[in-house]
């Protein structure tokens, strides 16, 4: 076993007594001491009273991470994380601890929220207001319960699924991205702390939006969060993750993983707004978003979509693909990323065409404003197999500003004659002639550009859920304020 | 061969090993290829492309002549051929303002020429294979048109290859506003009775143009190599205020074929033009590069390039285009569309755009997979038997690219070969 | 309403307007005819604030205010119109919405209540009948994949819900057949009025036919180098102008 020197400080101070469980920490803490090394991955997997299983497989993981290396291809430049100087686990903050009205919260926050349009009770939610003291929220999470019991459908945070539902659990984590799939995958693997588990039966439709929002019983868990959404036979579900309110976290790295399932005809519609602190105008302190997002489509006719909007973080690393293996199946990328001030995005999609038959369409729009960077990367791989198979790809790349960068590195390979690739793109700055014809007839410089900017990433805020699109929208025009003058 | 071995034995050998600029020019390459070797599939440049088969054929002597020469392929041309890496043609008339030579002679005829220009390339000097050519290249040719020159006759440089390894090192200086056409032939002697295929050549040769203000270059190359021979070409071109480069590729033969072309647009009003076609059969392999980099501000640039891949043919396209933070107001376009003929052939497709200034106008689009059935469909209902459907669309893809061409004459050789490809 | 006085305007450092000198009352409609490259467009950008066009010397006097004090988008708020020789095209962004956020926005600026959805599109169905502007061009994006004359038109439409008091048209019949012509010309003169005036901004005579004008100015090498009545548009499709180019700068 290897202690950080910091851990081994605090073991000395705490008497060190080997605990029962075969490592050192107090069980009792809220806060696991900064390092990582096994005795926290067992510490956070005893925390969570999770069974022998899991734990062995975080193990595995850990091992495996330790003989990794960092990825370096991708476009983004930062400097050297060392991995040792975060805290793995905190226990989630108690709600008496917040502001106790949005009265005490900072009222640049609330600016934004008014800006974004995001109603009363929700902005309460997101400034961590106790909410039960101002607004009855339990009682609406009560209705949502209910209301998803009646259809089957299993909606919980994944450490209470591992205890619930174990046979689906254990059947189906880490079969799109196994732990060793990447340095990032594999961290989330050995140290994730919670994240969702739905489970939609067979032949049903998800009657509502499922949503991060309604995970009342959480707060500040998003650091290396893990999902897992299986779609039985014939089922439907829409996910909504994140929100367009700029969310602040002192852990500056965040590595997600989402893996989803879909068997014989069915469809999931994920849909991501993220805005995470993006740091100041020079870059300091904003969030590294390393997230890795997979969808096996193995069942025949399966079909799922992914739909973001990134406009936060500091460094955005994403590339959520799809594998479409059943034959038919369908995988769809919709995408707006907008990068300003420092910001940097290194962001695409993988689709991997291995069934006959089978479709992919990818739709990218990258905006870059300031000093940032955003480059689109992108695989679109036709398998011998993939007979009759599609693929059409436009990506579009808008210059606000002559300090920023736009690049797009595509990788087109076909394998198989009857598959057919198309893949167009375009990279422009701006129009000034569009300005023009909207500041003359009366729009300000702000509200023409953000007018021409939702022009251009119309086609992929349709596809968002009703009331995402609305405030993505707003959001897309707050991220590029200060962008032109 | 280690740095010494080759500063000791080989260097010594070649043609101007008495000019110590030279002499210090070869060992530095040869050292910069020692330290990497030959690049492997990790290296983000070759990830599509294999070179471990020719890691033991790089030091192999060229023995023996290539074979037959034929005859020109253009009318009235300059013509220079290197025979299996010797120079056979003999001096020839030139116009006035026309330098034609040899690498070799020039380094007797005019070093001070050479001095100034050969290995100055800043986009190529530090990769390993144009490294390896500069420290094994014995010859090649160099070609100076003095300012305002137009040379009407076309220039055609052959080079017959049947064994061992080539090194052709060539530069083209075109003085402020001339003209000039070229063609780069490379052909394979494929019928040498007794040898085996596997002991075919390898044939690395670099090309460095440089184009002074108002010059108009075309370059026009015509790979036919040996069916078990390696071909990798990479062509330098420097473009300063209003110059124009048109360059076109045929590759049709070889085993294995890396064509790269680098161009920096390094003066305002300069445009290139690079277009090119790949026909692949049996299990070719063909790897198409480029690098179109925008310096300067008021550049233009397009590119299209088409391939057919048939049998287990893998056909790759690495197309970059760069845009400097300061390169405004420029338009770069690019095209490569591929038709696979057969189940087991292959394509990887890579257009990439890096793009630092905002006032740009640019866009790639890349198309693979097979002909259109409308069409299809639509020639058959008026009567035409489905395989001379297929000829028709195929050639039909492969003439929109061909009709770029701006030279006559090579437009109708290039036209003959590819329909002969196509016939059989 | 506009008084210029001695406009000199340069575009790139290259002087175009040297010395306009222009007054236009309320209710008035005044044609400004000239040759191409005598400055037409340069005026119209000059007038709506476009950047890159730079006054050196001159002053214009809107509505008692002086005009270079305001922004683009303050100078419509005060009900200044330019109607766009070429109209620009803003994919992805409704027609309808465009309309109604540009209207609220003036509104907003001029201290009106903005209008909700179910005002706003009365009052745009109010117009695009006369204007024979179908549902469909309005769903599309702004001026995407219209033809000539459905773009002259929607410009049309935009100056009527705008209601400005100072409309300049440039080269509005441009790329137009007889009856799109017409169609336009309808659409002007139903605005005519005692509050409102016009610059209509000509190279040929035929739109005068139909937008009868009050006034006509002849505009050569950047100055105004002829004044007259509606006469004098007709003079010029006779003679051509010939006799204004021979004119030195």
């Amino acid at each position: 076993m290897s202690y950080s020197a910091d851990t081994a400080d605090q073991v000395s101070a705490i008497s060190g007594d080997k605990y029962k469980y075969g490592f050192v920490t107090d069980i009792e803490s809220e806060l696991a001491p900064k390092g990582l090394n096994e005795d926290i991955v067992r510490f956070i997997s005893a925390k969570k009273d999770e069974p022998d299983w899991l734990l062995k497989w975080r193990l595995r993981a850990y091992e495996r991470w330790l003989t990794m290396e960092e990825p370096t291809w991708g476009k983004v430049a930062y400097p050297e994380i060392d991995f040792q100087d975060a805290h793995y686990y905190a226990a989630p903050k108690s709600k008496d601890d917040g502001p106790k009205s949005l009265d005490e919260v900072d009222p640049e926050l609330l600016r934004t929220y008014e800006k974004l349009g995001i109603p009363l009770h929700e902005q309460q939610m997101l400034a961590g207001v106790a909410v039960d003291a101002v607004f009855d929220s339990v009682s609406v999470a009560t209705t949502f319960r209910k209301e998803l019991a009646k259809a089957g459908v299993i909606f919980c945070p994944i450490s209470e699924a591992v205890k619930e539902h174990p046979e689906l659990v254990q059947k189906y984590l880490g079969s799109v991205v196994p732990y060793s799939d990447n340095f990032y995958a594999t961290l989330n693997s050995a140290v994730f702390t919670d994240g969702s588990f739905v489970y939609i039966p067979k032949g049903v439709r998800c009657p509502m939006e499922l949503s991060t929002y309604f995970r009342i019983n959480e707060a500040n868990t998003g650091q290396f969060e893990r999902t897992l959404i299986i779609a039985d036979e014939g089922s439907y579900v829409s996910y909504l993750e994140g929100c367009t309110a700029p969310q602040r976290d002192e852990n500056q790295l965040h590595a997600a993983v989402v893996e989803l399932v879909l068997l014989d005809d069915a469809e999931i519609k994920y849909s991501t707004v993220q805005n995470w602190y993006p740091g100041d105008e020079h870059g300091n302190g904003g969030i590294y978003n390393f997230v890795t997002k997979r969808a096996a489509c193995r069942g025949r006719n399966s079909k799922v979509s992914w739909t973001q909007v990134e406009t936060g973080s500091a460094i955005t690393w994403k590339y959520p693909s799809c594998i479409l293996q059943g034959d038919n199946s369908v995988g769809e990328f919709y995408s707006v990323a907008i990068t300003n001030n420092m910001q940097q995005a290194d962001t695409g999609t993988k689709m991997i065409h291995i069934g006959k038959n089978t479709s992919s369409t990818i739709i990218a729009k990258g905006i870059s404003a300031g000093r940032s960077q955003s480059t689109y990367r992108g695989l679109v791989r036709m398998q011998p197999g993939a007979a009759g198979s599609r693929n059409y790809t436009q990506c579009d790349s808008l210059l606000i500003g002559d300090k920023c960068g736009a690049h797009t590195v595509p990788y087109i390979e076909n394998r198989n004659r009857t598959a057919q690739i198309e893949h167009e793109a375009t990279t422009a700055k701006i129009s000034e002639d569009q300005l023009f014809y909207c500041r003359q007839r009366g729009l300000t410089d702000e509200e023409a550009l953000g007018m021409i900017v939702n022009g251009f990433c119309k086609k992929v805020l349709q596809e968002l859920p009703m009331e995402f699109a609305v405030e993505a929208q707003k959001l897309v025009a707050i991220s590029l304020e200060g962008s032109v003058g | 061969m280690t740095p010494d071995i080759y500063n000791a034995e080989y260097a010594p050998n070649l043609p101007g090993s008495s000019l110590p600029w030279l002499a210090d020019l070869r060992s530095k390459a040869a050292a910069r290829f020692a330290a990497t070797g030959l690049p492997n599939r990790k290296v983000e440049e070759w990830r599509y492309t294999d070179l471990r088969n020719i890691k033991d054929r790089l030091y192999m002597e060229q023995i023996g002549d290539g074979g037959k020469i034929p005859p020109a392929l253009l009318p009235n041309s300059l013509r220079l051929v290197f025979s299996n890496g010797n120079l056979v043609t003999g001096e020839q008339e030139l116009p006035p303002g026309v330098r034609l030579l040899g690498m070799a002679q020039a380094m007797i005829a005019a070093p001070e020429i050479l001095a100034d220009h050969l290995g100055r390339s800043d986009a190529v000097r530090e990769m390993p294979l144009p490294s390896l050519n500069q420290a094994m290249s014995r010859d090649g040719y160099i070609l100076i048109l003095e300012a305002g020159i137009t040379l009407e006759r076309p220039v055609e440089i052959l080079f017959l290859n049947q064994s061992g390894a080539s090194y052709p090192r060539n530069l083209v200086l075109a003085g402020a506003g001339s003209t000039t056409t070229i063609v780069e032939h490379y052909l394979g002697a494929d019928n040498m009775p007794g040898k085996s295929p596997s002991d075919s050549y390898v044939l690395n040769a670099v090309t460095e143009i440089h184009a002074e203000a108002g010059a108009t270059i075309r370059r026009y190359k015509i790979q036919r190599e040996a069916a078990a021979a390696s071909h990798i070409a990479t062509v330098a071109t420097q473009l300063a205020d209003n110059a124009r480069f048109e360059n076109f590729d045929l590759n049709l033969g070889g085993k294995l074929a890396r064509s790269e072309v680098h161009v920096a647009l390094q003066g305002a009003e300069a445009a290139a033009i690079l277009n090119g076609i790949y026909l692949l059969r049996d299990k070719q392999h063909c790897d198409n590069v480029i690098h179109m980099d925008h310096v300067a501000g008021a550049t233009n640039s397009q590119q299209d390039y088409r391939g057919l891949l048939d049998d287990h043919s893998h056909g790759v396209f690495q197309g970059k285009i760069s845009v400097r933070p300061d390169a405004q107001g420029i338009e770069g376009h690019q095209l490569n569309k591929t038709l696979l003929l057969s189940d087991k052939s292959e394509i990887d497709s890579k257009p990439e755009l890096q793009i630092l200034a905002d006032d740009v106008k640019c866009s790639h689009g890349a198309t693979a997979g097979e002909l259109d059935e409308t069409g299809l469909f639509y020639l058959r209902s008026r009567g035409i038997p489905e395989w001379e459907a297929r000829r028709l669309l195929m050639a039909a893809f492969l003439a929109q690219t061909l009709e770029k061409i701006s030279d006559g004459d090579v437009r109708a050789v290039m036209d003959g070969m590819v329909a002969e490809w196509m016939g059989s | 309403m506009l008084e210029i006085k001695d406009l000199h305007a340069a575009v790139d450092g290259t002087e175009i307007l040297k010395g306009i000198d222009l007054t236009v009352g309320a209710g008035e409609v005044h044609a400004i005819m000239g040759p191409n490259g005598s400055g037409k467009s340069t005026l119209s950008y000059v007038l709506s604030g476009r950047d890159g066009y730079d006054v050196t010397a001159g002053s214009i006097t809107y509505r008692g205010q002086d005009l270079l004090e305001l922004s683009i988008e303050e100078r419509a708020a005060e009900g200044l119109f330019l109607g766009f020789q070429y109209p620009v095209e803003l994919p992805g962004v409704s027609s309808t919405t465009f309309l109604k956020t540009a209207l609220n926005a003036v509104r907003r600026q001029r201290g009106e209540e903005e209008l909700d959805a179910v005002q706003f599109m009365k009052r745009l169905r109010s117009h695009t009948k006369t204007l024979n502007i179908s549902d469909d061009m309005l769903r599309r994006g702004v001026n995407e994949g219209f033809s000539g004359g459905e773009k002259k038109r929607n410009e049309i439409l935009q100056m009527a819900l705008l209601e400005p008091y100072f409309a300049v048209l440039d080269e509005t019949d441009s790329g137009l057949d007889i009856d799109a012509l017409k169609i336009v010309a309808e659409g002007v003169n139903a605005m005519r009025g005692p509050a409102r005036s016009l610059l209509v901004i000509t190279h040929y005579q035929r739109l005068l036919d139909y937008i009868v004008p009050d006034y006509v100015h002849v505009l050569a090498h950047g100055r105004i180098v002829k004044s007259g009545g509606k006469k004098l548009a007709v003079e010029l499709e006779e003679k051509g102008y010939g006799e204004f180019l021979g004119e030195a700068a």
